[in-house]
């Protein structure tokens, strides 16, 4: 699990995929929506984003592709002893983590 | 295969059967993909004098090269048929994530043919593509389809295509609903997919798309992203949306008012774009791979609509249901448009239909004992709405507005013709063609009639990079709207231009300035797909494109005289506003528009050394 905590920004995510394209495209050679490590659930009727992330995301801290991507600068990845202190800051939400699917031993 | 699924499905809806072919190397060099592909397999596949109606009309949803990839606004996919409407080839495009998933289920392009004895839906998940029975289904709106096809398949990924009343009851103002809210908009496909008994298209993929360079493919879509962003249009439609659009209208005395009355609409003020986002506005979302959010939802809190829900509505809305109407209520408009949505109504010709309806009705051509009653007053929100779905349900006065201004004139009489907003039977879309006059060819030579996304010759407007201008070799005077110099060439260039993104699949207004310049789409093209075209060739690929249409529509018995506009366009001059005494001067710029595109003028005919030219 990456030791930096990813944040989304309620109001400015827009839904668009981007950072899961990037993420799929630099992690599989492939553009694709299950390839990505980063994960945007929108609402079928709202169209409302929700983003996750997976503990399988590898990428070093500070070279995170999804957020090099991100026009809307709508993700943040805060280090865990500042992360308390964003859940104060309305607008930021942090990101749900879900399990590997890589294998595991 | 590198960008492309490498499938084209063919469904036949007589027999039930279906299969796969790649599509082949010559079809990917000449045609790109999307609208390139569409337009290839309607020439070859529709048969001369075939009723749209009929069985023998071919209906094709198609996605392009790099849709679901990392390419900024790659996300369109365009649906296409012979129409209902005009009798000619048409096609509408769409957003949302419909068409990058039908590329992720593994499909380059759906065709369809015949018609399904029973009303019948299409599953296509993951390579495989199942012709379903839609019992249940038929008679539901396009929201209520969707719910209940996601319910189905327990999936709220599932991206549904789908029609609503209107195009089961084959009326001619339709189109294809995508996910609710992104309409393909135009010419009656919502009708032709009716007329097979063909209800929705359930799509989902878990599948990729294989890119040949990954990062030159990320610091190529990084590039054209900062490119956008610093394009003025990016601000206005990232905070706005479309509909601000209409302002620009207003102030150039071009906003269409009463139906084409007026180019000034006396009550602007509140139904002007700022309104829906300070009073209605809840958020904006992005389609699929966009960087530009201009999808804004809105709801009303209050009053006799308290609790409507709208998404999306555009420029063409905020004129269509409020300045041609004569309608200052804003909630009006959006209830409109939503409406539209859930019967799959093309907004556009529906409003131009109301609007010409209340000119007749102003004019004594029509009286209440031909409405049922009604008063079609200007403005007047309940018989909008109320005809709106008398359209879709093909009831009363709203079976002949279902069928367009050109057969409602037909219909109605009395020189009622002149003013009848269409050409080839295509509803006009936005500004009033004697504002601008570029814009005016544009309507007058689109082979899917009067529309303005087929040129979308925006740099009228004044958005012209200086790079485009030369790169077209378009004159200075591109950009002067009462000027005739040189909007023939840059007619013809836009057109090429646009055909590209539709081919590619990328979105025309993501790409109105820079990002529509070959030169910066050779670069993603290549990363994505591991081939090469030229910049030529691009253009090359959009001027075969308008070409087969042209053979098309020429075939189907097109005339040149069919390339012009309404009388009242070309005859009466505006009457009041910044455009006032002007009218359109259309004969300069067709001869120069014929002669670029080296189309006979008397017979329309290309020439045989421009169809050898583009192999065609």
């Amino acid at each position: 699990m990456k030791a930096n905590i990813l944040f989304f920004d309620t109001e400015h995510c827009s839904g668009c995929l981007l950072c899961e394209m990037a993420c799929s495209l630099i992690q599989k050679g492939e553009c694709s929506r299950d390839g990505s490590f980063i994960k945007v659930a929108i609402h079928p009727y709202l169209s409302v984003p929700t983003v996750s992330l997976s503990m399988d995301c590898n990428c070093p801290d500070g070279q995170e592709r999804c957020l090099e991507i991100c026009n809307q600068q709508a993700l943040k990845f805060v280090p865990r002893d500042e992360a308390t202190r964003m859940l104060t800051e309305k607008k930021w939400y942090p990101s749900p983590v879900i399990e590997k699917t890589v294998e595991r031993p | 295969m590198y960008g492309y699924a490498g499938r084209i499905a063919f469904i036949d809806l007589n027999k039930g059967k279906i299969s796969i072919e790649a599509p082949g190397e010559g079809m990917i060099k000449e045609y790109l993909g999307g609208i390139g592909f569409l337009t290839r397999l309607l020439y070859d596949m529709v048969p001369q004098g075939a009723d749209p109606l009929g069985p023998e009309n071919v209906l094709i949803f198609a996605n392009g090269p790099v849709n679901g990839t990392l390419v900024p606004s790659s996300n369109r996919w365009m649906v296409g048929a012979k129409s209902p409407a005009t009798g000619f080839i048409v096609s509408g495009n769409a957003g949302g994530l419909w068409g990058a998933e039908l590329k992720w289920a593994g499909f380059d392009a759906l065709v369809i043919t015949g018609r399904s004895a029973n009303p019948c839906y299409l599953l296509v998940r993951d390579g495989k593509i199942g012709i379903l029975p839609a019992p249940d289904l038929w008679g539901k709106d396009t929201w209520e389809t969707e719910a209940l096809l996601q319910d189905r398949h327990g999936d709220p990924n599932l991206r549904v295509a789908c029609i609503g009343r209107a195009g089961e009851n084959l009326v001619p103002l339709t189109c294809v609903m995508g996910e609710k809210v992104h309409a393909g908009g135009r010419g009656g496909t919502g009708a032709v997919m009716g007329s097979k008994n063909l209800k929705a298209i359930a799509v989902r993929g878990h599948g990729g798309v294989r890119i040949a360079d990954p990062e030159t493919l990320m610091s190529e879509s990084k590039r054209l992203i900062e490119m956008l962003m610093g394009e003025y249009h990016y601000a206005r439609y990232r905070n706005i949306g479309s509909p601000k659009g209409t302002t620009l209208y207003q102030k150039m005395g071009g906003v269409g008012a009463y139906n084409w009355q007026y180019g000034v609409f006396d009550k602007f003020d509140t139904i002007e774009g700022d309104n829906y986002k300070d009073r209605y506005s809840v958020g904006s979302s992005a389609c699929g791979c966009c960087p530009l959010p201009c999808w804004r939802k809105y709801l009303i809190k209050e009053g006799p609509f308290s609790g409507q829900w709208t998404e999306a509505i555009e420029n063409s809305t905020v004129q269509c249901f409020g300045t041609r109407v004569g309608n200052p209520d804003p909630e009006v408009i959006l209830v409109a448009h939503t409406l539209c949505d859930k019967h799959a109504l093309d907004e556009i010709s529906v409003g131009v239909s109301i609007a010409f309806a209340m000119e007749c009705y102003q004019k004594g051509i029509i009286t209440a004992r031909d409405t049922g009653g009604m008063e079609l007053t200007w403005g007047n929100g309940d018989v909008i709405l109320r005809l709106i779905d008398m359209i879709a349900r093909s009831e009363g006065i709203g079976k002949i507005l279902g069928q367009g201004v050109k057969r409602m004139a037909e219909a109605f009489g009395q020189d009622s013709d002149k003013f009848a907003y269409h050409v080839k039977g295509l509803e006009i879309s936005t500004v009033d063609p004697r504002a601008y006059q570029g814009w005016a060819l544009g309507y007058a030579v689109s082979a899917r009639g009067a529309d303005h996304m087929r040129s979308y010759a925006s740099w009228e407007f004044g958005d012209i990079p200086e790079e485009t201008r030369e790169e077209a070799g378009i004159p200075e005077t591109m950009s002067d709207r009462f000027s005739v110099e040189g909007k023939g060439k840059g007619v013809a260039y836009s057109e090429n231009v646009r055909a590209i993104a539709d081919c590619l699949e990328m979105c025309k207004t993501v790409t109105r300035q820079k990002l529509g310049l070959t030169k910066n789409q050779v670069g993603i093209l290549r990363a994505v797909t591991g081939r090469d075209w030229s910049k030529e060739e691009l253009l090359r690929i959009g001027e075969r494109k308008v070409n087969l249409e042209r053979l098309f529509n020429l075939r189907e018995g097109l005339r040149p005289a069919d390339d012009t506009l309404p009388w009242r366009a070309l005859h009466e001059p505006l009457p009041d506003g910044p455009s006032e005494g002007r009218v359109v001067n259309l004969e300069p710029m067709l001869k120069e528009y014929y002669g670029v595109r080296d189309w006979d003028r008397k017979t329309g005919q290309p020439s045989p050394a421009k169809l050898k030219e583009l192999n065609l």
